[in-house]
């Protein structure tokens, strides 16, 4: 790599470590700060007394969040919900956006299908119809409720689509020559080079299985068996809503921000322990090493 | 390819029956009319085999079970299997408010709504119209106890007349008793310390809450002292926490009630005159900087109460045991006082009386027992109450906190006088003219707090001051005080509210809030007003006083 | 030969299948549900039996005041996020790919990618703590010698509130397509150039953008068809009644006039509304980038 080290590039160099660090720091601040909210007191975190560092410094809120069993559950019905879901939705990815690539020529049923999938993309029959199918299949307050009705993400098959597109046709046609099969050339030679794009995919599946409250909240009918993020979702229920004494009279300490921000901490942890695996797709060049035309 | 789009097109065609209901397999007529046993007849008759019947539950906000119990499985539950030899299987649990009503919403939808289930009016009449509930007049005549049935009555009517359509019971309601007068909780250690007296009037209150502005009592820091909090939505809910009414109603303005004028004619009032005048009030005392700065997105006023941030709110009786309560824990010098202000500062005042029925329970229209949601409620608000109040299993969920809507059935039935009444029961008790033993199992352990808090009065403990604030204290201002009742002359909903009514609510909402922040000088009450009647509030008006003319 | 190609049809056929059961059950047969939109939808009669209305519930739309109010907030606040959403991330990812430090950039990548993995279930929680009226931001403002400002409850910020957290969370990880595309460019053109003599500035107008300019385009064009979703989650979690004027978007009016109110007809006819303008924009945008670009996103 050639440097050049004239002022102005220098200058450059300056202004583009500024910029960048800023907006790290601008991500940064809200979540050291949620941070340092579960750990400290209860009281100052209440006060808004709370900025980077932990005021006066306790594992109150963990210690309560251990014993917590429905946190734990629905913990665990996310996991499992991203493990189906996203292998789920990399299998029917990968299977139909492979077709899709082809040009009409070559497939002619393609833009039948290619101009299903828009439509399917753009319209729906809204919340009620589809949880009426849902419900219908008995699916209603089981894992599948949650895996099933997304399990084709037709935005990331038309993504994996215009990837497969621009993979040289020589690879194929070498292959089809060595007398390869349609699934043997989609996994011999596609998958391989198109792992980064995979990467990216599942991590859109696996930020979207997780982070999805708004279906756990419409099918599943028992609290025990909502995801995670349902159940974060329903922490910020209202209590000034209940109006009726004989209820309020046996609610405790309602706001408890110091542990809310320790079940936020932890419903983070997962996705920042698989982080850095799916990173490694990102920065490896994406068609370099592939035959060149 | 023609011919394949066929084959999908009459495959789609087939699986579209998934979206019907089985509208071919009706359930087949009974026919046969058996002969009702004894249980299908009388409020306690036991049933031979166990009746499993499906709820839509309305779970609260933390239940605090002991370990293995559940929503199914709890001491209600086992106790109404003992009794009555019935068992819920929940359809749905989901917490109380949106979560609870998109899950109605969702089963309404549809079409197969669980046997038994809590809805608001609107979806009664949804429900009603939709000819999806049971028709309850014959099991409540036999299945309701002479106490419940008693109960209702002491509403004058009121209550079972707002499940009624068409001559026919269609639901039971929760009765509300009566919760007003609400007060002003303040912070009389706050009072002390700026040195002035115990509030009657507004303008007590407006020099006290100045007062705490700017000598910061509380240690806040400049600035941080919200001397007066508020609710977002400022009035109208009635006997809740944080509502703007008793200033209102000094004012002679009722918001959200439908009321009628001297002439007879029915008026909402939100729209009238005394409002805007009350909203102006408000909007200086805003202005002030008397009433939280935050009010239009502050989502947790109780918080600011619980770490001391806040000198003062409007509330009902109970409000000690929440969230005042939490204060007490975080800290026990917060004296947290009931007052009454009134317009002349000699403690009369006016103020709405409450729609009787709070919420409703429907049975399904196909369920083979309708007379199950009478002989639940008389069980569970009656021999409960008054007989069973030593079943030990309950007696230790109370002990334990576990929170009472755990129960399968929610409904809650009582005299209008309830609060009264318990406090004249707990001062007779207290007083040794009524043997403590023969309180009730509510009753007995406030008296247990207030008898203890009288022992050691300087230092009690949080749940001892809550009990003695609220039972000794609130509810006997509340016993005490002169209440002008103002009734209002409807509660239910109207066709065009049916579509309208959220927006216009949305237009008053949004119409209160920015009067009273300033956003809108007080006079944007007139074009509120004006497009409030535009945009269907006219009608609406209209279709109101039809409805009453036809009552 | 004929026959050989007849063959390799069914494969492809068999491959999509799967997929196209998936969808065949749960997006085409929700699709009767659309005809709800024509009728006065009563849930005991069912979608097939509820009386056929016509366009009354369309008609209605029209009449209320509120819909004018929530389109164009609808269509400010996307519009809004497309164009700072798409400019933002371009220009992180190309002065991200400038830093050398491997070190760093890849602490820089994992810090700024992390708002995106949050809801706004979960984000709403740190927004709203951020813009307290007392939070770290007023406190800024007031260290200035500023008023605080009621950021959640003012009709002058609610929108920019909403664009800019919007921004601020995905803008890491909308980088990443960008900074995939940049991966792609041949390093070889580069070396090429810069032995040509380029500088910094024309390496980037004309290796750089020209290399990422087909991928700018089909997010463009894919964020076009997306004009009407303001962001149902964001909103939700944020709004309060005083910002309704400006922050009230079509999904949230669906979900509390139409879900929660159980007005199932008036919801559909929106929602059927919304598509079929979501679907007109999305095709143009499609023949706008065929057109211009020479690619088609489909």
């Amino acid at each position: 790599m050639i440097r050049s080290k004239s002022f102005q590039s220098r200058l450059a160099d300056g202004i583009i470590w500024a910029v960048v660090l800023l907006m790290t720091a601008a991500c940064l601040f809200p979540m050291l700060n949620m941070i340092a909210i579960s750990f400290s007191d209860k009281s100052a975190a209440a006060g808004n007394m709370v900025g980077l560092i932990p005021v006066q410094f306790n594992l109150d809120s963990y210690r309560m969040l251990i014993e917590d069993h429905q946190f734990w559950r629905s913990f665990l019905i996310s996991v499992l919900r991203v493990v189906l879901g996203t292998a789920l939705n990399l299998i029917l990815v990968v299977l139909m956006a492979y077709p899709l690539s082809k040009s009409s020529r070559e497939f002619r049923g393609r833009n039948f299908y290619m101009n299903f999938l828009i439509f399917m993309m753009l319209f729906s029959g809204g919340m009620v119809p589809l949880f009426m199918v849902v419900n219908k299949l008995h699916l209603i307050d089981t894992i599948w409720s949650l895996v099933l009705p997304g399990a084709v993400p037709v935005f990331n098959v038309i993504l994996l689509m215009n990837f497969f597109k621009s993979v040289p046709a020589s690879l194929e046609e070498a292959a089809r020559i060595d007398g390869c099969s349609k699934l043997g050339i989609l996994f011999r030679i596609f998958l391989p080079i198109s792992l980064p794009s995979l990467a990216t995919i599942a991590l859109f599946s696996i930020v979207g299985h997780w982070n999805d409250y708004f279906s756990g909240l419409i099918y599943m009918n028992k609290a025990a068996n909502y995801p995670l993020q349902t159940y974060i979702q329903q922490l910020n229920v209202d209590i000034t809503k209940v109006t009726d004494a004989s209820q309020l009279q046996n609610l405790a300490a309602v706001s408890n921000k110091t542990l809310n921000a320790a079940k936020i901490v932890v419903s983070t942890i997962p996705l920042l322990v698989i982080y850095p695996f799916l990173q490694k797709y990102f920065v490896t060049g994406m068609v370099i090493g592939s035959v060149k035309e | 390819m023609r011919k394949s789009v066929a084959y999908v097109l009459v495959g789609i065609m087939g699986m579209s029956m998934l979206l019907t209901g089985c509208s071919g397999q009706k359930e087949a007529e009974k026919s046969v009319e058996h002969e009702k046993t004894e249980a299908e007849t009388t409020p306690y008759g036991k049933y031979e085999e166990t009746v499993v019947y499906t709820v839509g539950k309305n779970t609260p906000g933390s239940p605090r079970f002991p370990e293995g119990d559940d929503y199914e499985n709890n001491a209600y539950t086992r106790y109404m299997l003992e009794e009555l030899n019935i068992q819920n299987k929940n359809e749905f649990e989901a917490a109380t408010g949106d979560a609870y009503n998109q899950k109605v919403s969702m089963a309404i939808a549809t079409g197969k709504i669980p046997d038994v289930m809590m809805v608001d009016r609107t979806t009664l009449k949804q429900l009603v119209d939709n000819d999806m509930i049971a028709d309850l007049t014959e099991s409540y005549e036999q299945c309701a106890s002479d106490r419940i049935k008693e109960m209702y009555d002491s509403y004058g009517g009121r209550a079972l007349d707002m499940a009624t359509f068409d001559g026919k019971l269609m639901a039971l309601p929760s009765t509300a008793c009566d919760n007003v007068p609400t007060f002003l909780w303040i912070r009389q250690d706050w009072i002390d310390e700026v040195g002035m007296d115990a509030p009657a009037t507004l303008d007590d209150l407006e020099k006290i809450l100045t007062a705490f502005r700017d000598k910061d009592p509380g240690n806040n820091g400049a600035g941080k002292t919200i001397p007066l909090a508020i609710s977002r939505s400022i009035g109208g809910s009635y006997g809740a926490l944080f509502q703007a009414d008793n200033i209102m109603a000094i004012f002679g303005s009722y918001p959200r009630q439908w009321l009628k004028d001297e002439s007879g004619n029915v008026f909402y009032g939100s729209t009238s005159d005394e409002t805007k005048e009350a909203l102006g009030f408000l909007a200086d005392w805003y202005k002030k900087k008397l009433i939280d700065p935050q009010i239009a997105v502050r989502d947790d006023i109780e918080s600011t109460i619980v770490n001391g941030q806040c000198g003062a709110f409007f509330g009902p009786w109970w409000a000690p045991d929440y969230p005042l309560n939490d204060a007490r824990k975080v800290d026990e010098k917060a004296d947290w006082r009931p007052y009454i202000i009134s317009g002349k500062g000699d403690g009369a005042i006016t103020a709405y009386t409450q729609n009787p029925a709070s919420e409703y329970y429907v049975v399904r229209k196909e369920f083979e027992h309708p007379e199950i949601l009478p002989k639940i409620a008389s069980l569970l608000c009656d021999k409960l109450v008054y007989e069973d109040y030593n079943y030990e299993p309950i007696v230790a969920y109370n002990k334990a906190n576990v929170d009472s809507g755990v129960k399968p059935v929610g409904i809650l039935v009582n005299y209008s006088t309830a609060t009264s009444d318990m406090y004249e029961r707990i001062q007779k008790a207290i007083d040794g003219k009524l043997d403590p033993e023969e309180l009730n199992i509510d009753d007995y352990s406030q008296y247990l707090k207030c008898s203890d808090y009288l022992k050691h009065p300087d230092e009690p403990s949080p749940d001892e001051w809550s009990g003695y604030m609220s039972r000794m204290v609130g509810a006997k201002l509340m016993y005490e005080t002169e209440v002008t009742g103002v009734d209002p002359v409807y509660f239910g909903q109207t066709r065009s509210m049916k579509l309208k009514w959220a927006n216009l609510n949305k237009l008053e909402d949004e119409a209160f809030i920015k009067i009273v922040t300033g956003e809108e000088p007080v006079d944007y009450f007139d074009t509120f007003v004006s497009t409030w009647k535009s945009t269907g509030g006219d009608s609406i008006v209209a279709e109101v006083e039809e409805e009453i003319a036809q009552q | 030969m004929k026959k050989k190609r007849m063959a390799g049809q069914a494969g492809y056929h068999a491959m999509l299948m799967p997929g196209m059961i998936f969808l065949i059950i749960f997006n085409v047969v929700p699709m009767f549900g659309i005809l709800m939109a024509f009728e006065d939808y009563l849930p005991a009669k069912g979608i097939f039996h509820s009386a056929w209305v016509g366009l009354e519930n369309f008609k209605y739309m029209l009449e209320i005041p509120d819909s004018m109010i929530i389109l164009r907030n609808t269509l400010i606040i996307a519009i809004g996020k497309i164009v700072l959403g798409t400019i933002v991330p371009i220009c992180f990812a190309l002065l991200l790919n400038e830093i050398r430090n491997k070190l760093m950039k890849k602490g820089i990548q994992t810090v700024v990618y992390l708002p995106h993995f949050l809801s706004w279930a979960v984000l709403a929680a740190i927004v709203v703590n951020i813009f307290d009226y007392n939070g770290p931001i007023n406190s800024l403002i007031q260290s200035m010698g500023h008023d605080p400002i009621l950021f959640l409850g003012s009709n002058t910020w609610f929108r920019k509130i909403l664009i800019g957290t919007d921004v601020w969370k995905e803008f890491g990880y909308g980088s990443i397509v960008y900074l995939a595309a940049l991966t792609g460019i041949d390093p070889g053109l580069h070396e090429a150039a810069a032995i040509d003599g380029a500088n910094r500035f024309q390496r980037l107008r004309h290796i750089t953008l020209p290399g990422i300019m087909p991928i700018i385009m089909l997010m463009v064009a894919m964020n076009l068809g997306n004009i009407l979703n303001a962001g149902f989650d964001q909103v939700f979690n944020l709004y309060n009644p005083i910002v309704y004027e400006t922050g009230d978007i079509i999904d949230t009016y669906v979900y509390r006039v139409g879900l929660l109110g159980q007005q199932y007809s008036f919801a559909t006819a929106i929602g059927l509304l919304k598509s079929i303008v979501g679907c007109t924009l999305l095709l143009s945008a499609n023949g706008f980038a065929k057109k211009f670009a020479n690619m088609q996103i489909f």
